[in-house]
């Protein structure tokens, strides 16, 4: 009951004409910035945290936070129109995405993208309302052991990413992490695979890597049959999604929902494979998992979701204790400790008005941009209509302005050229490239993780087990893992599987 | 670990070599023209975009692209080259104030 | 041929006018550091109120990587005019100390502008460590020598090196668990999964406000207003260190006096303001300013003491 009061407090605040201006302004904003290969939610909150100042805190963080969402909702439409994913958890919505809009669906693509990710939205608030004090007590528990037992579940994850052959796919997953550990390493302060150029010395990027691989190798490969690609012409029943594509969408945005909240939660970089994860849960789950990568509308639904209730989750460490999780709650926190508001258990009691004033406008949020997005479908989707020929030429200088204004970086430009003419010819030879993206965002974590954890148990292997909550995930991890090989062998030798 | 993993990427690299279960089909290359023409004007447009500046390039490149490589009309090609080059510095450059490379004679 | 004459003449007559009005024209600041970051968060608020008062937009360019350098060699080469500016902190000292090239000599390819803002360093445990005081900690850790892990945001950072300072002077060994990010290494302590760490003071702020987080001692001259109960290293009767995080800028060598002073002025005069002072103020920093000397008489200092930090903990980084 105490609950609602409080939400109604927060709702009040919230729905004043100004807060839901600057909620507006912010979620246009994100929006933009996050259609933008490369420049990032991080990038856009701190364009606006100087323009912050001068307003009063509630409105200020409303406007952040709308930026932050903006930035997703984007993100996945240069992912569906364009296979360009806008940041890294967008790429796995590049896959069937794009190939939705191949096949002249990419309004219901749009649209059910922007609806998931509202109802993962809304659902992941009202989980943090709820459960954000309990939860992060538990979120405290990852030490380096736990998150590098998580990764490793991130890895299992691309077992089930592939569609061919597994040796091709373990290919691309090497490939992937070796690139992944390109860079100063951590721990010891040596270079690796960096060839004196200091622009890798933090390591590849990941979005040069997937714009490369994703956007441009898919333009190298179009581009010869431009002239004679049949110009799409969407009628207005084909920006809406089909009944059966709701209820196809139902579940995996449930589920999307749940694992992306949960991952969300995790301190640290971790949500990025919240998508991840969700794409190989529904893909595994589907009656029909060989429709994945042509247009199926689970893999848009599924990975979504993760990502939107992922940026919830990711808010529970900030309001509740006071941790940022990464880069853009770690500015968000910077914001709120400029406008005086210390986050932390006492912020509920302190100033609830923040507090729930913030709660009450990330739903706000969420509605604003499902408002913004779904007429902007049927726009975006006459983007379509111009020939391709045109587009493709737009399409390269957006990849090329995206990825150079991440860093400021020509290096990172020169990167994802190379990717692109690698995804060229993989894609010709028939290799799956997810794997290798998720190899590359997992290497980097996953080392520092494991050396971290050997670190602090001063070499003893036993660290993993030991710990309760690493102990179990990779007891799960072995389980699933052990099962996989049981069932999978059993196929290749009655030989119905290529091996 | 990268060794391990150098190790194991060759590994499976051979092992793929080895099994051919299937005739391997040739793979199709014949848009490797239009690609490596695509990737040279990239690299072009990449090498110029800090030395002739954000607009120029962009200019340039799309120029080509649409006149010479897709061989549209050439007016339409300016008028649409221009207008992307200007428009989008304009709106990231000026509105959302993320700096784009600027040529030493200020464009 | 007169043609050509004709755009000399304009080329020249524009680049003397950009000359005599500083600035005409926008001013690009170079935040070797991702955004978001508090050294980018400075630039941009800075940058806010540059524009107020000269009406020209100052742009803050990110360009982040290894360590600062990257975003370092490009303001170098920028044209040492005043429209390109270098912001930089601590790192630029210790860089010096960790590489073995540098594409820049810290030295003589920059003019110091205006030390902007120092922020304390505060050692902090985890809420599960036996040591409620400095002094007990540096007992608790005598006993058992390379045992207890401490937190840093990365090989070769302040942080790291700060600590790295702290047990050479204190005779104390801990072992290093680098992290790539304050979030994560500070998380983890709270967590009790890593010991102790070196911390700017506001970072550790909320935590410690919650007990999540003790702090045992700051590393300054004086006693953190923010936190007043806790003592400096030397009131608790260790050796007297100090070290703090610093914010500064920087313009290409060869800046012309002139603009150098305007600026820095320009700096001090933002810093006065009340509303930057605050707003500072909220992220645990101290606004500085000062005159350019005062700058190069930091730099001097630090790169002078941060090699010796390095060798003796026998640091690499390539």
């Amino acid at each position: 009951m105490e609950i609602l009061n409080n939400l109604a407090l927060g709702f009040s605040i919230a729905l004043t004409p100004q807060v839901l201006a600057y909620a507006f302004i912010g979620c246009l904003f994100g929006t933009l910035v996050g259609m933008l290969p490369g420049v990032g939610p991080l990038t856009g909150i701190s364009l606006l945290l100087p323009v912050t100042y001068g307003l009063n805190p509630t409105i200020a963080i409303v406007m952040l936070a709308g930026v932050y969402y903006g930035a997703m909702y984007g993100g996945s439409t240069t992912s569906i129109l364009m296979r360009i994913p806008g940041e890294a958890a967008s790429v796995m919505t590049c896959i069937d995405g794009y190939a939705m809009t191949q096949k002249g669906r990419a309004g219901p693509a749009l649209a059910i993208a922007a609806i998931g990710s509202f109802i993962a939205g809304t659902v992941s608030v009202v989980g943090l309302m709820l459960l954000a004090p309990p939860i992060a007590a538990v979120a405290l528990k990852f030490g380096p052991p736990e998150y590098a037992a998580l990764l490793t579940l991130g890895l299992l994850v691309l077992a089930y990413l592939s569609s061919g052959s597994t040796l091709k796919m373990l290919l691309m997953a090497l490939v992937g992490l070796l690139v992944g550990l390109v860079g100063i390493d951590q721990m010891s302060g040596f270079a690796r695979f960096t060839w004196n150029v200091p622009e890798l010395a933090d390591g590849v990027g990941v979005v040069p890597v997937a714009v490369g691989l994703f956007g441009i190798s898919e333009i190298m490969l179009s581009a010869r049959s431009a002239g004679a690609l049949k110009v799409q012409k969407p009628r207005l029943a084909d920006l809406v999604p089909s009944r059966e594509e709701m209820r196809a969408s139902a579940a995996p945005i449930l589920r999307g929902t749940l694992i992306g909240f949960l991952i969300g939660v995790v301190p640290g970089s971790a949500h990025i494979i919240s998508s991840f994860v969700s794409y190989a849960l529904e893909k595994k789950i589907s009656k029909h998992p060989e429709r994945f990568g042509h247009g199926a509308v689970e893999g848009v639904a599924g990975p979504e979701s993760a990502n939107n209730s992922a940026t919830s989750g990711a808010f529970i460490p900030l309001l509740a204790l006071g941790i940022p999780s990464g880069a853009v709650p770690a500015v968000m926190l910077a914001a709120l400790m400029i406008h005086g508001i210390s986050p932390g258990p006492q912020l509920m009691q302190s100033r609830p008005d923040i507090f729930w004033g913030f709660i009450a406008s990330m739903y706000v949020g969420n509605v604003v941009l499902l408002i913004l997005n779904l007429p902007m479908v049927g726009v975006f989707v006459s983007l379509l209509r111009i020939p391709y020929a045109y587009l493709y030429a737009f399409i390269l200088a957006l990849c090329l302005l995206g990825v150079y204004s991440t860093n400021q970086s020509t290096v990172d430009v020169w990167i994802a050229i190379g990717f692109g003419v690698l995804g060229y010819f993989l894609r010709k030879l028939e290799f799956d490239t997810a794997p290798l993206v998720l190899g590359v965002i997992l290497a980097p974590m996953l080392e520092l993780a494991i050396r971290q954890s050997l670190a602090m148990s001063g070499g003893d292997w036993s660290i993993f087990a030991k710990r309760p909550i690493a102990g179990t995930m990779l007891a799960l991890v072995a389980a699933l893992v052990i099962y996989n090989l049981l069932s999978r062998g059993w196929r290749t030798r009655v030989g119905l599987e290529e091996k | 670990m990268p060794r391990l993993l150098a190790v194991l990427l060759i590994a499976a690299a051979l092992l793929l070599m080895v099994q051919k279960s299937r005739p391997a089909r040739p793979m199709d290359l014949s848009d490797a023209r239009i690609t490596a023409v695509i990737v040279l004007l990239l690299g072009a447009a990449t090498f110029a975009l800090e030395r002739a500046g954000y607009r120029a390039t962009v200019f340039v490149f799309l120029l080509v692209v649409l006149a010479a490589v897709e061989r549209r009309p050439p007016w339409l090609s300016i008028l649409l080259s221009g207008g992307f080059a200007l428009g989008s510095f304009y709106l990231i450059n000026t509105v959302l104030r993320v700096p784009l490379p600027v040529s030493r004679w200020g464009w | 041929m007169r043609f050509a004459l004709l755009l000399l003449a304009i080329f020249a007559a524009g680049s003397t006018a950009a000359q005599t009005t500083y600035p005409s024209r926008p001013v690009t600041i170079v935040v070797p550091f991702s955004p978001g970051t508090g050294i980018d968060i400075l630039a941009r608020t800075l940058g806010e109120r540059f524009n107020a008062r000269w009406g020209v937009p100052l742009v803050v360019e990110n360009k982040p990587g290894a360590s600062g350098n990257i975003g370092a060699e490009s303001a170098m080469q920028a044209a040492a005019d005043g429209y390109t500016l270098l912001m930089t902190a601590t790192s630029f000292a210790t860089n010096v100390a960790l590489a073995k090239r540098l594409p820049y000599d810290p030295q003589k390819s920059f003019a110091p502008v205006a030390l902007v803002a120092t922020g304390t360093l505060a050692l902090v445990v985890a809420p599960t460590s036996p040591a409620r005081t400095i002094k007990e900690f540096v007992e608790l850790v005598r006993t058992k020598p390379g045992v207890l892990n401490y937190a840093s945001t990365g090989n070769g950072t302040v942080q790291h090196l700060t600590m790295e300072l702290l047990k050479q002077a204190l005779g104390i060994d801990l072992v290093h668990v680098p992290y790539k990010a304050n979030a994560g290494a500070i998380t983890d302590v709270a967590g009790g999964h890593v010991e102790a760490m070196i911390t700017p003071v506001h970072t550790a702020g909320p935590l410690v406000k919650q007990n999540r987080l003790r702090m045992l001692a700051v590393l300054s001259a004086e006693r953190s207003p923010v936190f007043p109960s806790v003592p400096t290293l030397k009131e608790a009767g260790f050796p007297d260190l100090e070290v703090e995080v610093w914010y500064a800028m920087l313009a290409p060598a060869g800046t012309p006096q002139p603009v150098v002073a305007r600026l820095n002025s320009e700096v001090q005069e933002i810093l006065d303001s009340n509303e930057v002072r605050d707003a500072l103020a909220k992220q645990g920093l101290s606004p500085v300013g000062g005159s350019p000397e005062r700058l190069a008489e930091l730099l001097r200092t630090e790169l002078a003491r941060w090699p010796r930090v390095v060798a003796k903990a026998g640091i690499k980084a390539d």
